[in-house]
């Protein structure tokens, strides 16, 4: 019973501590280059996709009941001024995972399968420099977490271009936050 | 403890996945169904029907909508019942669309997805024809290619059928285009037949049977072309030089070139045995660039190598005999010719010309000077020469030059000169001026500090009076050096202190004087300098000049330089970047109204609100709000 009890709650806290694994352990985060690179992250997730964009995203039906499990950074990641005060690993790990999230995704199927994009577009350019701000907050040697992410199951054509909707939605929400995360680090964190 | 941790690792992946699996970001959810008729894939240019039929819970759909590649289709919808519509396409040519449909449903704004699908258009295959197996040597592969014909634009499948006619045994391979079969699954005998049949969404065919037999189909290692050389003989030739790797005895082999500017190949042909690297000579033309290929095919089968790459050779320039040669049947080479012969190219004809040419002048220089000792040694010839040239010129030709007895100028001078040298034991008539310094004539109140007096004789100071008074008119005096060429002008300073200022008039043929005499401040706009090349005292000149320039430059400061000028530029241009990079709107700045981040708001307040937060759900919602209100 005390068992069953342990792996049930060993189950609950997986996501969260699967997730700290790979996020930046001590050392002094970069701010000012965070902030400049999560503000080109903006720039570049809302070029990818404008708000006038010609594909019209429709709502799929059990939208509202149901949650997903996309990296959000929420009121407990610390993200606020004084938990960036007291410890900003925490907003930092979230920011991380959510990177990691996303960047899986802007390299799989749903972007490079057709309706092809160009390679040196905005997606393109997106996803490097998504990249570069993952880097920044993962030390060296720690890849487990972007391993064991497992790559979205095949999509269609026709589908492709709903999900590339949907994703880079998601992500301007997530890196406006996150960005402006970065802006109060580097004003007020930053020595 | 490595398997605890290897069991975690494989838990935390699978909950991972059961997330993800689970997470709409990824999927699509579909509330109804969406068909094609005749079919998804279907002939390039039919008419074709898409029907959607809505499933969505607690929705009448008042409208049902199709999109075609994202885009709303407004033509050709028909709403068929309550729940389904369909659109019409007529003649529908696209290769490739991305079909989804929508319903409008009474309690939501928003479209509600209810499925979507990709269809295609594309032909049948053709035949497949020129079906062709061969076995390159060393591959240990036999490689068959086809001619699939008109591309069909949809996912074609070819299969290759090889039947033992001696064992009647069969094999299949699938392929796309070509297909290498090992030769170690070709084990029942040597005869086979081949065929190809080509299948897709929209039909099947089947090519003609190919009856092979595997050492018929054998092409030998590919030949190479490794160098050329040039020899140049009587009749120059180029070799090629050539190899292969190939364990095949009997080979036969083409050798093609053409020259670069021309279309038409020359082949030659050689039965070959590759023991040796192989030669093959070729008389070409001289100057010209030249491509060679090579290819080979075992003595008397059907295939051949595919032709080796270029090897590209320019024979070398100017081979007189060659080109005298095709003088007669080129102009063009006969231009060439002479041009080469004048180029004086060394070799073996050119020599000779050469020795020919030096003989005849050395023969001409011996009869110049014997006729020259002849005349200078008869004397009476000589005078009898110089009679008889006497007699033919103009009196005013054979007088002495310079002969300037007559000159008004000479005249004076030799009257001053008698005048001023009453005393002097050695009178000269005329001595051409031989002075070394430059003078300067200056009233003595204005002469420079630093000017030095010139240690004349008295003759020369006599003299250079005479010319001040012959040239009072002449700003500048050339006067010939001793020893170090030509000296600097000499300009007639003006009076006044300010003379450099007024020098701007005549600075193209004045002086400058010593840097040192220079008052910055009152040459502040000297600018034009007198070219001096030659002479130590030029050399002087140039290194002021250069000294002038960089004050210049310093002194007019008042004005802008065009250097000044693009600094000046390039500073208001950087300034404007900065001002735009210091103006340009951070995304996230101005996409985040503020109180949707209201714990970020009060980012700089001592204390943050209790209900401090970063809502990325209500961002994401906004999101959707500003696209709707876009609608």
């Amino acid at each position: 019973m005390l068992g069953s009890r342990t792996v049930l709650l060993l189950l609950l806290l997986l996501p969260w501590g699967a997730q700290t694994q790979a996020v930046p352990v001590g050392g002094r985060p970069a701010w000012v280059q965070g902030q400049q690179l999560s503000q080109r992250l903006c720039t570049l997730a809302w070029s990818a996709h404008p708000p006038m964009g010609q594909v019209d995203l429709p709502r799929e039906e059990g939208d509202d009941e149901t949650t997903d499990e996309v990296p959000r950074i929420q009121c407990g990641d610390g993200c606020d001024p004084q938990g960036l005060r007291d410890n900003s690993q925490f907003c930092l790990q979230r920011i991380h995972q959510g990177l990691v999230f996303y960047e899986k995704l802007l390299g799989s199927d749903i972007f490079t399968g057709e309706p092809f994009l160009l390679p040196d577009g905005p997606v393109g350019q997106l996803h490097a420099s998504l990249l570069g701000l993952r880097q920044l907050l993962q030390p060296e040697g720690h890849h487990r977490e972007t391993e064991q992410t497992p790559s979205p199951s095949p999509s269609q054509p026709w589908q492709r271009l709903l999900l590339r909707f949907k994703i880079l939605r998601s992500l301007q929400a997530f890196v406006a936050v996150a960005a402006r995360v970065f802006a109060h680090g580097a004003a007020t964190l930053s020595p | 403890m490595n398997q605890v941790t290897i069991q975690w690792d494989v838990i935390i992946a699978l909950y991972i996945f059961f997330n993800w699996c689970h997470g709409g970001i990824t999927n699509i959810n579909c509330s109804g169904h969406i068909w094609v008729e005749p079919a998804t894939i279907f002939k390039m240019g039919m008419n074709i029907s898409i029907y959607c039929q809505a499933a969505i819970k607690n929705c009448q759909p008042r409208k049902l909508y199709f999109y075609k590649n994202g885009i709303k289709e407004r033509f050709q919808v028909t709403r068929i019942n309550k729940t389904t519509a369909r659109l019409w396409y007529n003649n529908f040519l696209e290769p490739h669309a991305s079909m989804y449909c929508t319903a409008e449903c009474p309690r939501y704004f928003q479209e509600t997805l209810i499925c979507g699908k990709d269809i295609s258009a594309g032909y049948p295959p053709d035949v497949p024809d020129e079906v062709t197996c061969v076995i390159y040597e060393y591959s240990g592969n036999m490689t068959c290619t086809w001619n699939s014909g008109k591309p069909t634009y949809i996912d074609t499948k070819y299969v290759v059928y090889v039947k033992s006619l001696e064992t009647e045994e069969e094999q299949q391979y699938l392929s796309s285009s070509y297909i290498n079969i090992s030769t170690d699954s070709l084990q029942s005998g040597k005869k086979y037949l081949v065929w190809v049949q080509a299948a897709n969404a929209l039909g099947m065919e089947k090519s003609k049977q190919l009856q092979i037999n595997l050492d018929d189909i054998v092409i030998p290692s590919a030949s190479i072309i490794s160098r050329a050389e040039f020899i140049n003989t009587t009749m120059p030739k180029t070799i090629i030089h050539w190899h292969s790797q190939t364990a095949i005895k009997n080979v036969s082999c083409e050798m093609r070139y053409k020259a670069t500017t021309n279309q038409t190949w020359k082949v030659k042909k050689f039965d070959t045995n590759f023991t040796y690297e192989q030669q093959s000579e070729f008389y070409l033309e001289s100057n010209t660039n030249y491509i060679f290929q090579v290819r080979c095919q075992e003595t008397g089968k059907k295939y051949w190598q595919p032709w080796s790459s270029p090897f590209s050779h320019k024979t070398p320039e100017t081979v007189p005999q060659v080109t005298r040669k095709s003088f007669q049947h080129d102009i063009q080479n006969s231009e060439h010719l002479i041009a080469s012969i004048f180029k004086g190219h060394l070799t073996s004809d050119n020599r000779q010309q050469d020795i020919r040419l030096l003989s005849g002048m050395v023969f001409f220089a011996v009869m110049l000077s014997i006729l020259s000792l002849i005349g200078i040694f008869n004397r009476s010839l000589r005078t009898r020469i110089k009679r008889r040239i006497l007699l033919l010129i103009p009196k005013w030709l054979h007088e002495d030059i310079p002969n300037v007895e007559n000159s008004n100028v000479i005249k004076m001078l030799q009257e001053k000169s008698e005048f001023m040298n009453n005393n002097s034991s050695e009178q000269v008539l005329y001595v051409d001026p031989v002075i070394t310094e430059i003078e300067i004539f200056l009233p003595e109140e204005h002469k420079p500090m630093d000017y030095k007096t010139e240690e004349n004789t008295g003759s020369l100071e006599t003299r250079d009076r005479q010319q001040k008074s012959l040239l009072t008119n002449t700003t500048v005096v050339y006067i010939p050096g001793l020893s170090t060429g030509y000296k600097p002008q000499i300009s007639n300073f003006l009076t006044g202190g300010n003379h450099l200022s007024k020098n701007d008039d005549t600075s193209s043929s004045t002086l400058k004087p010593q840097a040192d005499s220079l008052d910055p401040g009152e040459n502040a706009r000297f600018k034009k300098y007198p070219n001096f090349a030659f002479s130590v005292s030029s050399m002087n000149s140039l290194s002021n000049t250069l000294f002038l320039e960089e004050l210049s430059l310093i002194l007019n400061q008042g004005e802008r330089s065009p250097l000044d000028m693009q600094n000046s530029v390039e500073g208001e241009t950087t300034m404007l970047l900065e001002d735009a990079s210091s103006n340009e709107t951070i995304p996230e700045q101005t996409l985040l109204p503020d109180e949707f981040v209201s714990c970020l708001g009060a980012m700089n307040e001592e204390l943050p609100s209790i209900n401090s937060y970063f809502p990325q759900n209500i961002l994401e919602n906004h999101f959707n709000t500003i696209s709707l209100l876009e609608k």
